[in-house]
């Protein structure tokens, strides 16, 4: 009885249960986004080695959110994280005109991927805050999204400080995996 | 081609290492941390972990000297650059008495440290004449929030090492020498250790996880209700022992009640009815004036058993004591819940599991918890911690088997060992109490047919005593008389004192209930 209950309620959870992948270019907010999110705060980081992994609740969906490094020679360990990934959050410093080209490679280097072939794109133009940024729009040129076929993509400006646009975010994550599923 | 980019970048890892080999540059520009792991590129100077993270919350460019790759031109100004070229540039003013330079890992002071170096450039060798009046503006600026991002572009310039010239002729660098000169004397001492970067790797390693633990404040609060639980079920356990001594001799059937509407609060006796309950307490009330006079005798016996029976719990901490402190939970705190799994919470708790949750206590595992603390995926039904897989006693359960006991499995599968007073028994005592309750009652009521026809034959013997009255002990005498074994241990139940020797070993279970 008990046991048929918990297998019920593991199957439920399964359902409700997403894995995202969050990446970008070393110092675009990543890290600042999954504790803003996880806490609700925003707390001082340091540079990521490694990865950090969070669980986010938000509208009964279990957000696993692997949050990994993205230092330029730790890149190469992104791919190790692609299997099994349903949403790939991709993080931009809207302030950094001078590395978008560099974005936008690795973005395309990671859609290329086998395994990363059914995964949603959500790009966080993220640093929304700061003046003179380069807005979504820019930024969906720049990356050259319109290029991609069979992709479901968005870009929601975002702000990892005060947490404007993440729900948002997690939100059309969340919608578009349920469309899929129907 | 890849060979010789490799061999490039190399070449930048060999001259990096050399740069903060040297002597300036083996302390943090910010904070004097020991080994800097990371190269600030709009200052060109070498920093610690924690304060690349601040410099990064500034806007400002780091780059990790071991997981980034340099460009030439970025090697080429670190190479002009460095901390001894930064210290001259923006802190030729600057004195230990003026702003205190901050030790590893104070992230508030550091941050007002590069704000007030780098944003404001306080101490910035160029505004020399302009030294009186920032001083004067000292006190405002301070209280200054830091702004979020500035374009440093600029200030990148005056790192130059054409400026760092100019300022050299200057009254002041002395007064800076002499401060270096105090660094150098540290480096000295310091210069034992050659192997910096593989110090510096694992100093990172432990600061990256000090860090990470700052990062997660969620767990604090989870330890308080911890500690209110125990508090609440040792003074329960104490709170029982104070009171059970009066009211045993005098308020048996009380206390006995008081067990059954626990039971039936807990859910874990549904079986049991109202007119049961009543129709056994009237029994009871019964017997136990028949046993008063027994009881009188047998005072000092009562005492003993009673002492053994406090002892008993004491040493167990659990079983009925347990019940009554999370019924006490149930009631205090129902309603109240965080529920951040699936499920549903009958007490205040915090369900992160994705399981039924109707303890007192925290469920973080998937499965079903109607006890204490339950991390792990199975089930809990004790009142004690779960972390593994099943637990049905009320005790500690951190292996990945099952425990039905009281005590502590740490290890595989059951823990029967100190099963004194396991949940599991206790139903199955309930059960086998229940059977032969209503075997009683069958008994009783043939009985009372028979007695009735006897009553009517002895009416004139028994006039001066109240019929029912008479019923109920010719009652109870004919059903101890017949069925001794069902007597004595509901007389175990009600009645502790009552000295049963033929089972020794359920007694010592059922007054343990109570």
């Amino acid at each position: 009885m008990g046991k048929a209950i918990s297998k019920l309620f593991r199957k439920m959870g399964k359902k409700k249960e997403m894995r995202i992948l969050m990446l970008g270019l070393d110092a675009a907010g990543k890290t600042t986004i999954l504790y803003k999110l996880k806490l609700g705060q925003s707390v001082t980081t340091i540079p990521t080695v490694g990865f950090n992994v969070e669980t986010v609740q938000y509208k009964k969906i279990k957000f696993n959110v692997w949050d990994v490094g993205g230092q330029d020679k730790i890149r190469p360990l992104w791919r190790h994280y692609f299997t099994g990934t349903q949403g790939l959050i991709y993080v931009i410093d809207s302030n950094d005109r001078a590395r978008i080209d560099e974005a936008k490679s690795e973005l395309h280097k990671i859609l290329g991927d086998r395994e990363m072939s059914d995964a949603l794109l959500l790009v966080f133009a993220n640093k929304q805050d700061l003046p003179n940024v380069m807005t979504p729009a820019e930024i969906t040129e720049k990356l050259e999204l319109h290029k991609l076929r069979d992709r479901n993509w968005f870009v929601q400006p975002s702000c990892a400080t005060n947490g404007e646009g993440l729900f948002d975010g997690l939100n059309w994550l969340s919608s578009n995996i349920k469309k899929k599923k129907k | 081609m890849s060979v010789r980019l490799k061999s490039l970048d190399e070449r930048h890892t060999e001259i990096l290492r050399e740069l903060v080999r040297r002597p300036e540059n083996k302390f943090c520009a910010m904070c004097n941390e020991r080994g800097p792991n990371y190269a600030c590129l709009d200052f060109n100077t070498f920093v610690c972990t924690i304060c690349s993270g601040i410099h990064r919350s500034f806007g400002h460019r780091v780059k990790s000297i071991a997981m980034a790759s340099f460009s030439s031109s970025e090697i080429k100004s670190l190479q002009n650059g460095g901390n001894a070229v930064d210290r001259k540039t923006y802190l030729s003013k600057w004195s230990e008495s003026k702003f205190k330079k901050p030790q590893p890992g104070e992230i508030d002071k550091i941050k007002e440290f590069i704000k007030l170096k780098y944003q404001e450039k306080r101490w910035f060798a160029k505004k020399k004449s302009h030294k009186h009046h920032e001083e004067d503006d000292e006190n405002e600026v301070q209280d200054e929030v830091p702004r979020k991002k500035t374009s440093l572009k600029l200030s990148t310039k005056p790192r130059s090492p054409k400026r760092f010239n100019l300022k050299k002729p200057t009254s002041k660098p002395r007064v800076v020498v002499g401060d270096d000169s105090d660094d150098d004397d540290k480096d000295s001492d310091d210069d034992n250790s050659d192997n910096d970067s593989d110090s510096d790797s694992d100093n990172y390693v432990k600061k990256s996880h000090k860090s990470k633990h700052n990062k997660k404040p969620i767990k604090k609060p989870i330890k308080k209700p911890i500690k209110k639980q125990h508090k609440q079920e040792e003074t329960k356990v104490e709170s029982l022992i104070q009171t059970e001594q009066p009211q045993v001799e005098v308020k048996k059937p009380n206390s006995g009640g008081l067990l059954i509407d626990e039971m039936l609060s807990l859910g874990l006796d549904t079986s049991f009815t109202q007119k049961q309950q009543q129709q056994e307490q009237q029994l009871q009330q019964q017997q136990q004036l028949q046993f008063q006079q027994q009881q009188q005798q047998q005072n000092q016996q009562q005492n003993q058993q009673q002492n053994q029976q406090q002892d008993f719990i004491q040493q167990s901490g659990l079983g009925n004591n347990k019940i009554n402190a999370l019924k006490d939970l149930v009631t205090e705190f129902g309603g109240e819940s965080t529920t951040t799994g699936f499920g549903w919470n009958r007490v205040r708790n915090a369900l992160t599991g994705g399981g039924f949750n109707t303890g007192g206590g925290f469920n973080t595992g998937g499965g079903f918890n109607t006890g204490g603390f339950n991390t792990g995926g199975g089930f809990n039904t004790g009142g004690g911690f779960n972390t593994g897989g099943f637990n049905t006693g009320g005790g500690f359960n951190t292996g990945g088997g099952f425990n039905t006991g009281g005590g502590f499995n740490t290890g595989g599968f059951g823990n029967q060992q100190f099963s004194n007073l396991s949940p599991q028994q206790l139903q199955q005592l309930q059960q086998m109490q229940q059977m032969q309750q209503m075997q009683q009652m069958q008994q009783l009521q043939q009985m009372q047919r028979m007695q009735q026809m006897q009553q009517m034959q002895n009416q004139n013997q028994n006039q001066n005593q109240n019929q029912n009255q008479n019923q109920f002990w010719n009652q109870t005498q004919n059903t101890q008389q017949q069925n001794t074994q069902q007597n004595t241990q509901q007389n175990q139940f009600w009645n502790q004192t009552q000295s049963n020797t033929q089972q020794p070993k359920t007694t010592s279970k059922s007054n343990s209930f109570i």
